[in-house]
């Protein structure tokens, strides 16, 4: 996949490109306003990341030149504004998703996967990781083809820990994906914890393999490969 | 004490010595007017008689002697000395018309006709002194209360137009919000003192209004420029705990760090939050259901809710519709109810009563009241870790702005937070 980051701040831009291109993502970076047109007017991208606030321009007219060229790149706008306005002009302008700063890398990916999902063959795909076969469209999750039934915090931990499999995610990057914005309010960690127990319980019970790992205090991994 | 009253109290307290002692001067010079002429008649008196003696007018003394009001008798001869001088005292004499001693003013002297002395005895009733003092001190009081009526007619009509402008002021003054960027206009008036006070006041405002905002600025800026920073680190972290072979101490490293990038986040996010409401940033409004939103956020805290025993009894009278924002109205009942779900008791409760007009949250916690610096920010009285302290400011900002009224109160072990739209009713 060839992602486009327009992003100003060298150490974000840094963060992003390695977690990104652990998936094998081909990842290009634009650090300002005119560089980030050039790109944009030559190359085409699966999935474009802008940033609102850039050198010698705003991230919102580079969307519009982006729709302008009837680009098919997913656009997710990431901002360190986090203003209702900006995320209103964003949608209406035709940015996918919008990702207020500071954001998890594991969050951003499952956006940029949840992304490429819904805009390749109208979403009309199924995810499928050995035995594990996810149908987003309906929310189906099946285990050697035969129906789990998963709650909807379950469903969206699976598909999380799939998006951003053999990777480390950490609890509070769990509980932002779970509980969003209100996810700082009060300790969901334990929340977490049965969830996650849940989930692989029911998992075990299909005879599935156990693919998560904990890790010591920090969060989970879905390993899929050793 | 209004000014009115106070200054009429002065007004009372100081006239009062001013009174009595115009009193005493006035019964002073009457009595001493009185003795005066009283002593002046009895002398014209004696100089008649005495007249009447040398022309042995026995007729005319006659006369005088019968009206009871002088006494002429013979006397040996004595003493040269006694002759001529009169001598004026003071003496009760029986009054049979009033049957009462009565005071009079005598005067006796000693005349000599010829070879005989006549012993003069002439009097006259005077005043009665203590009917004098209660005449004087009868008017006096009168004066009082008509001064002082007149004074308050004054002063109140004083204060209708004088201090005018003054009120206007202070009317004012209790509407300036240094957040509104508005300075109320204060008209100029007549008077040195008003105009003196309302350039000042003028002047302080726009003070005020330039600290507020450069202040809020700063609060924004800092929170905006934070941002950033934050996100380096929260990516790097991400980052670093994909590093195979960590060890359980670089673990718990970690660990603690990203608790505490979390916690900056927060505080970071909440400010951003109270930034824009302070700036009305949030200016959409739409009737908004009290009902819906508490539903809606139930669900959202149904696993703690859970997870803590507690029972949630709701009590819907009537539905309570606001006109606000429906962001902040869930962001307001969010925090209302997060709030009584951490401070709660293990298998405590959460009341949520909803009226017409009102909505109660009550819910189980520590047995004495919280004090009132909960609603300002970082005041904290739990121990609890994840709690920042600024909820229920949150809650204060969102109320402010959205005309509601917000208080709380603590009965029968209960913590009731009470949001309202008037507060007439329950402030009683």
């Amino acid at each position: 996949m060839k992602i486009l980051l327009i992003e100003d701040e060298t150490e974000l831009q840094k963060s992003i490109e390695q977690y990104l291109e652990m998936e094998g993502n081909i990842v290009e970076v634009s650090p300002d306003f005119h560089h980030a047109q050039q790109k944009i007017a030559i190359y085409d991208y699966d999935c474009i990341l802008i940033d609102i606030t850039l050198p010698n321009g705003s991230g919102l007219d580079l969307l519009k030149e982006i729709k302008l060229k009837k680009s098919k790149a997913g656009i997710i706008i990431i901002s360190a504004k986090n203003s209702l306005d900006d995320k209103v002009n964003g949608l209406d302008l035709g940015a996918d998703d919008y990702l207020p700063k500071p954001f998890h890398l594991s969050e951003l990916n499952s956006r940029i996967k949840a992304l490429i999902r819904r805009k390749s063959f109208d979403g009309n795909v199924e995810i499928s990781i050995n035995e594990i076969k996810i149908l987003p469209n309906e929310r189906r999750v099946l285990v050697h083809n035969q129906d789990v039934i998963l709650t909807s915090k379950e469903y969206d931990l699976l598909l999380y820990f799939i998006s951003n499999k053999n990777r480390v995610v950490s609890k509070s990057a769990l509980a932002e994906h779970l509980w969003g914005d209100n996810s700082d309010r009060l300790d969901n960690f334990d929340f977490i914890y049965n969830h996650v127990k849940n989930l692989r319980k029911k998992l075990l019970e299909k005879k599935c393999e156990d693919y998560l790992t904990t890790i010591y205090g920090i969060g989970y991994n879905f390993k899929t490969q050793e | 004490m209004k000014l009115l009253a106070k200054t009429s109290l002065y007004y009372l307290i100081f006239s009062i010595p001013i009174l009595i002692l115009s009193g005493y001067i006035c019964f002073h010079i009457i009595t001493r007017e009185v003795r005066q002429s009283n002593n002046e008649l009895l002398v014209n008196r004696k100089e008649l008689i005495e007249n009447y003696l040398k022309e042995n007018d026995t007729i005319s003394l006659r006369i005088i002697t019968k009206s009871s009001e002088a006494t002429i008798k013979k006397i040996a001869k004595t003493n040269a000395k006694e002759i001529s001088i009169p001598i004026f005292s003071d003496t009760l004499i029986y009054d049979k018309k009033e049957n009462e001693l009565a005071e009079n003013r005598l005067l006796s002297s000693v005349f000599e006709v010829g070879n005989t002395n006549y012993s003069i005895k002439i009097w006259r009733s005077t005043l009665e002194y203590n009917e004098l003092f209660r005449g004087i001190f009868t008017s006096l009081v009168i004066l009082l209360i008509l001064l002082f009526v007149t004074y308050l007619i004054i002063n109140f009509w004083i204060s209708k137009t004088v201090w005018k402008p003054f009120y206007q002021t202070v009317s004012n003054l209790k509407k300036f919000r240094a957040s509104d960027n508005v300075i109320p206009r204060l008209a100029s008036t007549s008077v040195t003192e008003f105009d003196e006070l309302n350039l000042s006041l003028n002047v302080m405002m726009q003070k005020m209004i330039v600290d507020f905002n450069s202040q809020k600025k700063f609060t924004e800026n800092a929170s905006h420029e934070i941002q950033t920073p934050l996100a380096v680190i929260k990516s790097k972290i991400d980052l670093l705990i994909q590093s195979e072979n960590l060890k359980e101490n670089e673990m718990k490293l970690i660990v603690a760090i990203d608790y505490a990038c979390s916690k900056i986040i927060r505080l970071n996010k909440t400010f951003l939050l109270l930034t824009k409401i302070e700036n009305r940033q949030f200016n959409t409004t739409e009737k908004v259901s009290f009902e819906n939103t508490v539903n809606n956020s139930l669900v959202f805290f149904e696993e703690h809710i859970q997870a803590n025993k507690i029972e949630i009894i709701k009590n819907i009278e009537n539905d309570f519709c606001v006109l606000m924002n429906a962001d902040l109205c869930l962001v307001l009942v969010n925090n209302l109810l997060q709030n009584a779900i951490r401070h709660n008791i293990n298998s405590g409760n959460i009341e949520i009563f909803i009226e017409k007009n009102k909505i109660t949250i009550s819910n189980l916690g520590v047995n004495n009241p919280i004090d009132n610096q909960l609603f300002e920010r970082f005041h904290k009285n739990s121990t609890s870790q994840e709690s920042l302290g600024l909820g229920l400011s949150i809650v204060k900002e969102i109320v402010e702005v959205s005309g509601l009224v917000f208080y709380y109160k603590f009965t029968n072990g209960k913590h009731c937070f009470i949001l309202t739209k008037d507060n007439i009713n329950e402030l009683k």
